[in-house]
């Protein structure tokens, strides 16, 4: 029987696997119970519904949240100094446009940095986590085609835009991360984020919703699934 | 079966069967599955038990309750009650629309 719930995912085992074995102790498992049981661990990993619950409240927060916090934070600093670098830089006289290297390379490691908070928070969401971990790994390729340069540059952007705003509505939908639509309102805006001109200063209300998801809501990662 | 136990797919009868169960008292998993084959004659399976379980406290229907040992009961929420008692409603409203036909007798 061991070896049958070892079939769940090891989050559905970490928060249900005891009363599960104390359940088959006290009622041996027919046949039909271990097909049972074979179609419940496969349904486990297709539809997880695992509740999302704060991070335990005496051991603070677990290692995979405090992750996903900071790195949300950090990427989303990383898009507010990406605007700002860029509204404040001079126009080059020879090209007759902004042209900011270091700005692009802030830019490519928010996206990537933003990328991996996305990726860990998606083992814990409680619906749709494999939607959540595909858009958040579309995330995370944007990156290296901004690094690139023109025109994948624009792949790279509108493809980690997309893949955005879908992780921010799959994140809505779980318990506790209300602020994933918030993520995905403020990516609506940035199509029209733009380096030249004061249209720079729109990646700025996206880095402070990723502030807020990351100083708020990823801080429920679920412990089960956190180690 | 009317939302949200339509969205519960294979899942939707088992979970009224919980929600029943628990209308009188919290219960842990083998208390639930014993109660439900007294009702309804047929046994809940363990994998079935446990998928309907967690899509009931996914949407706060029932919460789990401090463990007991290694027994963790399960109790109805506001949300649960009211839900239940709606389909509940539903259904009773089904079987006297059904007794009234099968009354007037097939024409």
């Amino acid at each position: 029987m061991s070896r049958l719930v070892r079939l769940y995912p090891r989050a559905w085992r970490e928060r249900y696997l005891a009363e599960l074995e104390d359940l088959l102790a006290d009622r041996p498992p027919t046949v039909r119970d271990r097909l049972d049981i074979v179609r419940g661990a496969f349904d486990a990993w297709v539809h997880p519904q695992l509740v999302a619950r704060p991070a335990d409240p005496e051991g603070g927060l677990s290692g995979a949240a405090l992750f996903a916090s900071a790195a949300a934070v950090i990427g989303g600093g990383l898009w507010i100094a990406t605007g700002l670098t860029m509204y404040a830089a001079p126009v080059s006289r020879d090209l007759g446009y902004k042209e900011v290297p270091a700005a692009v390379i802030m830019m490519a490691a928010g996206m990537a940095v933003t990328a991996l908070a996305a990726i860990i928070t998606a083992r814990s969401v409680a619906v749709g986590s494999r939607s959540a971990g595909i858009a958040a790994l579309a995330m995370l390729a944007g990156a290296p085609l901004i690094a690139i340069g023109w025109p994948l540059l624009i792949v790279g952007f509108f493809g980690y835009v997309l893949a955005t705003a879908a992780f921010g509505l799959i994140l809505a939908r779980s318990p506790g991360q209300a602020f994933g639509g918030l993520l995905a309102f403020a990516a609506l805006f940035l199509p029209a984020f733009n380096t030249e001109d004061e249209r720079a200063l729109i990646s700025i209300p996206f880095g402070l919703a990723w502030i807020a998801i990351g100083s708020l809501a990823f801080r429920r990662v679920p412990a089960a699934t956190a180690a | 079966m009317t939302q949200p136990f339509g969205e519960l797919g294979r899942f939707a009868e088992p979970s009224l069967y919980i929600l029943v169960s628990l209308s009188n008292g919290p219960k842990h998993g083998y208390a639930i599955m014993t109660d439900v084959e007294q009702m309804t004659g047929s046994p809940l399976g363990p994998g079935t038990l446990y998928g309907a379980l967690a899509r009931l406290e996914r949407r706060g229907l029932i919460e789990a309750l401090e463990p007991e040992d290694r027994r963790r009961p399960y109790r109805l929420t506001g949300a649960g009650a009211t839900t239940l008692a709606a389909q509940l409603a539903h259904l009773e409203g089904f079987v006297r629309t059904g007794l009234e036909r099968l009354a007037g007798g097939v024409k």
